[in-house]
């Protein structure tokens, strides 16, 4: 599976609400089954060295056949959050998915690495 | 120690000592056989007068000296203690301080670095002017072990959060608005204040000590909430920049040296006496022995002693103050497009405790030994001896102190745990029961873009 960040375009403006996109694409020729509670993001990280907010997830449902997402070849999953910006400031978004449950979760990342199944390439967008 | 020539003490700032009329150092003790004949000061009778005549400062302090040991020795030690008592009631002391203000004002002003003392020491607030923000990841709710290791265990060792140390309370740095859910846990202490001796000029002399350690850091816990910061508002936020400290600048003081013939003197004088009443117990031959050799002994040290200068530090200065508070979420609606639960909000408040409980073991770690530091030179009665000048008293005492090294690695580590992404929160994102974006959700009927929880979070689907 493939995961991408996409946003409506780079250049935003202060005051804009910034809403970006974490997307999987099971790119095989196999049906793939994806996890909703192991896809991590978009997560914001500001480039100016201020606090990011909070990672992105879901809520689980009780029912554990629900929080399965069942992906045709060439099909796509995905999570859109928005976020306020602030004036002149560069927006690094994060976006991963993981082999496995892992409570240490980083905005870029889990704390171990071994539990990291694919990540999106970051998406820069730049605040006027 | 006793003191014999106060006369010309003076300040780090270098400005000329007072106009006095005293005579110099061989002139005073020229002027002192003459004092001691002098026919009316003994035979005044009347403390008061006899404390006037003591505190006149046109008159040499030699000479002044050679009064006070003249009512001494005729009037009896007991009278002369009565005739200091009341100059120190009606006047203070004879020693006049050649004491003018501080180039370096004492810091109130909220700069960034502050300003520098004559010796280039740092001086008031040093801030800056970024603040902790509530990081957000998963984590225990509590001060506990949050990685399942000691890695934040110093921080978890402190007072629960709202817990505040009011040591020695300050204020005035936050401009906080009034403050919300703080209990105060400790009662301010009453300093039982511990006197030293005097010496004959009554002045205090030896350890003056309390029982109250001044310790200053104020935890100024959670003072308010507002609307969290990442939609715009202080909440999750501390009040103070990292690196924030509030510091006076040690003020120093320094004497010439009383001079080697004197501390001999009077050094002679003391081993005499003591071995004197040592050697008492041996009978007559035993009290002139000792007299002799504590003498001796004494007038060496004494010597040693008094050809050496002094330095200290003017009481009120040589602080370091370091306040820590945060303001809170709200819980519920902040603004319209985040919603945040009441666990997302105690876990924000739990964040912010961290930090000021780490910006308190940085200073704990660097402050209170440059306060113990302090404390050791603090006033004319703990003057440090060194060198033979004022001057090279003054270097040695600054290189103790060792001020701007000190404020300067609290700040550093301060900034390194608290900045944004330092170690407080890369390590507190990396515990479990963090706040996380739940994403978009209905509350009440109002819809909210984003969903602040803790893990496991609201169930999918559900109100």
């Amino acid at each position: 599976m493939k995961l991408i960040l996409e946003a409506e375009k780079r250049g935003w403006r202060a005051g804009e609400t910034v809403t970006v996109s974490l997307l999987v694409h099971n790119d095989g020729f196999e049906p793939a089954v994806l996890d909703r509670r192991l896809l991590i993001g978009p997560n914001l990280m500001p480039a100016s060295g201020e606090a990011p907010p909070p990672i992105s997830v879901e809520p689980a449902f009780a029912d554990e056949e629900r929080n399965e997402i069942y992906l045709n070849p060439w099909t796509i999953y995905g999570r859109r959050r928005s976020f306020p910006v602030r004036p002149a400031d560069h927006l690094v978004f994060y976006g991963y998915l993981l082999r496995r449950p892992s409570i240490a979760l980083l905005p870029n990342g889990p704390a171990d690495p071994d539990t990291l199944l694919a990540e999106a390439e970051p998406l820069v967008l730049t605040v006027e | 120690m006793a003191r014999l020539d106060q006369s010309t003490e003076h300040r780090i700032d270098r400005q000329p000592p007072a106009k006095v009329d005293a005579p110099s150092r061989a002139g005073q003790f020229a002027a002192l056989p003459q004092s001691l004949g002098s026919p009316r000061i003994a035979g005044e009778n009347t403390i008061d007068r006899q404390a006037i005549r003591l505190g006149d400062e046109r008159l040499p302090t030699a000479q002044r000296h050679g009064m006070a040991a003249q009512i001494g020795r005729v009037q009896g030690n007991r009278h002369l203690q009565k005739v200091l008592g009341s100059l120190k009631r009606n006047r203070g002391f004879i020693r006049t301080t050649r004491v003018t203000p501080a180039k370096a004002k004492t810091g109130t002003a909220h700069v960034q670095e502050g300003t520098v003392n004559a010796r280039g020491e740092k001086n008031g607030l040093l801030t800056s002017d970024v603040v902790p923000y509530r990081f957000v990841s998963g984590g225990k709710a509590g001060l506990g072990n949050l990685n399942g290791d000691d890695t934040l265990n110093e921080a978890a060792r402190f007072p629960p959060p709202g817990r505040i140390d009011r040591r020695q309370m300050a204020d005035e740095e936050t401009g906080a608005g009034p403050t919300e859910g703080v209990p105060i846990g400790e009662q301010p202490k009453t300093a039982h204040l511990q006197e030293g001796e005097v010496n004959e000029w009554g002045e205090k002399d030896g350890l003056l000590a309390s029982d109250v350690a001044p310790h200053v850091f104020v935890n100024g816990g959670k003072t308010g909430s507002d609307l969290d910061n990442t939609v715009g508002g202080r909440g999750g936020t501390g009040n103070q920049g990292v690196g924030s400290i509030h510091v006076v600048a040690p003020v120093y003081e320094s004497a010439d040296p009383p001079g080697a013939l004197s501390g001999a003197v009077r050094g002679g004088l003391t081993g005499g006496l003591i071995g004197a009443v040592t050697g008492s117990v041996f009978g007559l031959v035993g009290s002139v022995v000792g007299g002799l050799l504590g003498g001796l002994l004494g007038g060496a040290i004494g010597a040693v002693r008094g050809s050496m200068a002094r330095a200290w530090i003017r009481p009120g200065t040589g602080t370091a103050r370091v306040t820590r508070s945060y303001t809170g979420s709200l819980v519920g609606a902040n603004g319209p497009t985040l919603y945040m639960t009441p666990a997302a909000v105690t876990r924000t408040d739990v964040h912010e405790e961290l930090h000021v409980n780490s910006s308190r073991a940085i200073h704990d770690a660097h402050i209170i030994s440059l306060e113990r530091r302090i404390a050791q030179h603090l006033g004319q009665a703990n003057a440090l001896l060194a060198g033979t000048t004022k001057a090279e008293a003054e270097t040695a005492l600054s290189t103790f102190i060792n001020w701007n090294a000190t404020i300067d690695a609290f700040r550093n580590a301060d900034t390194a745990a608290n900045t944004p992404m330092g170690t407080v929160d890369t390590a507190d994102l990396a515990s479990p029961t963090f706040i996380r974006d739940y994403g978009p959700r209905a509350v009440g009927g109002v819809n909210y873009a984003r969903y602040f929880d803790t893990p496991p979070g609201p169930a999918a689907g559900g109100p």
